[in-house]
């Protein structure tokens, strides 16, 4: 693939690349803009290069992913030097986020990072079991025991946090209210 | 995928999940146009600094052992060992003499017995003050077992006008 047509692709993916990237990096957008930056170097350069042998975004997600857990590594080294400090931006944001969401977020933030990760890529980026182990670099049986043991654990935390969407979660449910 | 009830709802809350993101997410153009002009991040200088360092301290702690070395190098004692030595040129086993030297050792035998006739020879440039006419009563000794008439020859002679 040509690198202008693989740019434009790239320009397509995104927004749902910035999406995962922020999964990947634990919710914090200033480094997964860096994860994201480091990817499309690592494309630039040559480091990286799609052989057409899975769908552009599996390959990508795949990327970004082993690219967020190296920066993650790198992170950890530079926490011994110097403390992380929370930055203005993102208590600005934390305020502006609704009560809810901000459960859902902790409740997420509780999951392991494989059952964190297939949940948003089966619920978030709407892929399928066998395309988000792709990208995880695991077996469909494993992603799919991730996936069951991920949304059992969700909806356990949520309920005893008492967070509602629509309707209750043990109430009959109503499909076409929520979608 | 076919959705239940719990999977809607999760799906709901990952959607309100997106559009947040979607509001924070950065341009494209800006993020790819950066990446050409990106430099070095800090981590990797500062692992590159530290491998410097430790390149630089391991060479110059090799260095400085090796010195260290060479200064403690002391000579060994040596423990003269005749017996030793006597054992072995007995245990050595005997060769034939050889019965022609080389040309080369024959000259520099010439070279040397030449060079130690001319040192035997030499004289002091002040040898010749050293001499004087009585010289020959210094240079010998009358012995006792000489006859008179030798001796005299070492006293002073007497005027004959006396």
């Amino acid at each position: 693939m040509e690198i202008s047509e693989l740019k434009a692709e790239l320009e397509k993916l995104h927004p749902a690349s910035f999406g995962w990237a922020l999964s990947c990096c634990r919710r914090n957008p200033a480094e997964a803009e860096e994860v994201l930056q480091t990817v499309y170097l690592k494309i630039l350069q040559g480091k990286a290069i799609y052989r057409g042998e899975s769908k552009l975004q599996t390959w990508l997600f795949a990327v970004i992913r082993k690219t967020a857990i190296g920066e993650r590594r790198k992170q950890w080294l530079r926490t011994l030097i110097t403390l992380p400090v929370t930055t203005s931006e993102d208590l600005g944001l934390e305020f502006e986020r609704s009560e809810m969401q901000q459960r859902f977020q902790q409740a997420l933030a509780q999951l392991p990072a494989r059952q964190r990760e297939t949940l948003h890529l089966v619920f978030y980026q709407d892929l399928s079991l066998s395309e988000a182990a792709e990208v995880m670099n695991i077996s469909l049986g494993s992603a799919r025991r991730h996936y069951e043991r991920g949304k059992k654990r969700l909806r356990a935390t949520l309920d005893r946090e008492g967070v509602e969407y629509g309707i209750g979660w043990n109430r009959k449910e109503n499909s076409s209210a929520v979608l | 995928m076919e959705l239940g009830g719990t999977e809607k709802r999760i799906q709901a809350l990952f959607s309100e999940l997106s559009l947040e993101d979607r509001s924070r997410v950065p341009r494209f153009e800006e993020l790819w146009t950066q990446t050409t002009t990106r430099p070095a991040p800090v981590f990797r200088r500062l692992v590159m600094t530290a491998a410097v360092v430790v390149v630089v301290a391991a060479t110059s702690f090799a260095l400085w052992s090796r010195q260290s070395q060479v200064a403690l190098n002391i000579a060994p004692l040596e423990i003269p060992m005749p017996q030793l030595a006597s054992i072995v040129e007995q245990a050595r086993p005997q060769q034939p003499p050889r019965q022609k030297r080389t040309v080369r050792q024959r000259r520099t035998d010439r070279v040397l017995f030449s060079e130690a006739a001319l040192l035997s020879r030499w004289q002091s440039p002040t040898q010749n003050f050293m001499q004087s006419p009585s010289s020959v009563s210094f240079n010998s000794l009358p012995q006792l077992n000489q006859s008179e008439k030798d001796l005299e020859s070492f006293l002073p002679k007497k005027e004959s006008n006396k």
